[in-house]
């Protein structure tokens, strides 16, 4: 099962490596043009001049897809690093401060736990609008609750060990015990989450884009070019099925590198 | 126990009016004002009809007064009115709610047996390749988008083979909510066999010459299954979730398309009202099962008195 997980690392980060250059510099993997298209290749199928086919307006599917990858993966990143920094930071308060600050802030987390996490986004994106940031920003604040749980959890384990008495007695101010004995020990199961999370978000960020409240045409993203393709669907397959297949990948590596890293943090 | 009831009815009834005060605080005392919000930025440089819309939908009253007004209105069950249609948002919800529950239904009556049967199989397997195929399945469903299998569903065999119709039929939006939610449970369920299994109990009944088979099913699946029902919730908080991209990939009329049209429109009580339904929903769901665990698991039983 060990040697398994080993050999799912590698093509899971080349996954990764490839998604995240895409975004980065779309460039490097198509010369076509995402925005406009050629009118006399239009719903061509997936072969040698356009690898993943063309759309209705005679648009290269492969390029739309490798410059849509920016925007659904910078969203879901974000969307992380706003759960990441705002759970850590109420869970690390609560934790630090015990008592009964500790008791509301964590019945407030308990409400946002109990409100289903997919409706939380979309209150957000109604009262933000439409657009991939505004998405970002609901996913984030959904999400935050989780790490919230997951930092007290852990501040509240590692402050009762003996190496953080050993550091209170000897003199280390509160602030300090924070920073090198709690925090570091603390980032290994959040790491672990944050990988997970970002499965569920680059999911989460792509059911909005097919609703029609991520980015905005004729800006690409996967999905909402899965909604564009809808129309297609019995005369044109590849333009559903291929960025479909795009997610799934990307969603299988990034959740699989989140288990390796679990297993990792729990073994310790 | 009635004592325990009682309290848990209390704090469940805290959740759904700290869920109502949680969507009314992102409405109201952000900067937001629902009347722009609902109308957009473009639309709202006449004053004069913000203030009269302002005015009728009772907007320009003090934000404490409106407050109050919601949460007794919650607790006599009135969600307020629509803001598109001007109608009561509880009538709405509930006209909207037979065809979702048919539809989760549906969803559930495939996912739960299919979810057992896969956790069941893997965890009394001595196949190592069937075992590790089934554990990894769940997984895999989890990461394929929703609203994309739902298309290759209609792809496949509402177009390619004219099976089932593209439109009105049960039987590929049931399926299509079933993938994900029987991975759901076929994980929790799987996670608790494997931990079950290890339990000195199962192997003294094995010692005593139970076979692997009813070794699952006759003690770990026992003790296994309530821990695993305490994830209903999640289930159905899930659910609502894939009722919204399910619906309108099959184009049915049920809660999820009242969420999405909710947020589309931008028809702020509406949305506010769906999830206040949606939080008490869930809330009622976990308390059902929090009260029947002890009447399922003698052990709990003491610890509820």
């Amino acid at each position: 099962m060990r040697f398994a997980r080993r050999l799912g690392v590698l093509p899971s980060a080349l996954v990764l490596l490839a998604a995240a250059v895409a975004a980065l510099a779309p460039g490097l993997f198509s010369t076509a043009d995402p925005v406009r298209g050629d009118l006399g290749e239009r719903l061509l199928p997936p072969g040698a001049g356009h690898l993943f086919g063309t759309d209705e307006l005679g648009r290269d599917l492969f390029s739309r897809v490798v410059h849509g990858s920016a925007a659904s993966l910078q969203a879901a990143a974000i969307a992380v690093g706003i759960a990441v920094l705002t759970g850590a930071m109420i869970g690390l308060v609560a934790g630090t401060a015990g008592g009964r600050l500790d008791g509301l802030i964590m019945r407030g987390v308990e409400v946002l736990l109990a409100v289903p996490s997919f409706l939380l986004v979309l209150v957000v994106v109604a009262v933000l609008g439409p657009g991939t940031r505004e998405v970002a920003v609901g996913v984030g604040v959904s999400a935050a609750a989780v790490f919230a749980r997951v930092m007290r959890a852990e501040v509240v384990r590692v402050r009762g060990s003996a190496y953080v008495e050993a550091a209170a007695v000897s003199g280390t101010g509160r602030a300090a015990t924070l920073l090198t004995h709690v925090l570091p020990n603390a980032s290994g199961p959040l790491a672990a989450l944050a990988t997970l999370e970002l499965g569920n978000a680059v999911l989460t960020v792509a059911s909005l884009g097919f609703l029609g409240f991520g980015a905005l045409p004729p800006a690409p993203e996967w999905g909402s070019l899965i909604s564009a393709g809808r129309p297609y669907l019995a005369s044109a397959w590849w333009l559903t099925t291929v960025p479909g297949l795009v997610i799934v990948a990307v969603v299988l590596a990034v959740n699989h590198l989140g288990h390796v890293l679990r297993t990792r943090s729990e073994r310790r | 126990m009635v004592r325990f009831v009682a309290r848990r009815l209390l704090q469940a009834v805290a959740v759904v009016l700290a869920a109502y005060t949680l969507t009314f605080a992102v409405f109201s005392v952000l900067p937001a004002d629902p009347v722009r919000i609902m109308m957009g930025p473009e639309n709202t440089r006449d004053e004069a009809q913000v203030a009269a819309l302002r005015a009728e939908y009772g907007l320009d009253r003090p934000v404490a007064e409106r407050y109050a007004d919601g949460v007794l209105g919650i607790l006599r069950g009135d969600l307020g009115t629509s803001f598109q249609t001007g109608r009561d948002v509880g009538a709405t919800i509930a006209e909207a709610a037979p065809r979702t529950f048919a539809l989760a239904g549906a969803a559930l009556s495939l996912a739960i047996p299919a979810g057992f049967l896969i956790a069941w199989t893997a965890a009394h397997t001595r196949r190592l390749w069937l075992r590790r195929l089934l554990a990894a399945l769940p997984g895999l469903s989890l990461s394929v988008p929703t609203f994309w299998l739902g298309l290759m569903l209609l792809q496949a065999f509402s177009f390619g083979l004219p099976w089932f119709p593209a439109r009105g039929g049960l039987v590929l939006p049931a399926v299509t909510l079933a993938v994900p939610s029987s991975a759901f449970v076929a994980q929790v369920l799987l996670e608790r066999l494997t931990a079950e299994m290890r339990q000195p109990y199962v192997e003294t009944a094995r010692a005593k010459g139970a076979s692997r088979a009813r070794a699952v099913t006759a003690h770990a699946l026992r003790n296994a299954a309530m821990p695993a029902l305490t994830m209903a919730a999640l289930l159905v908080g899930w659910l609502v979730s894939g009722s919204v991209v399910v619906e309108t990939v099959f184009a049915r009329n049920g809660l999820g398309r009242l969420i999405e049209s909710a947020v589309a429109t931008r028809d702020l009580p509406l949305l506010q009202g769906l999830v206040v339904a949606a939080t008490a929903a869930v809330t009622l769901l976990t308390l059902t099962v929090d009260v029947a665990h002890p009447l399922v698991d003698p052990r709990l039983r003491e610890r509820a008195a």
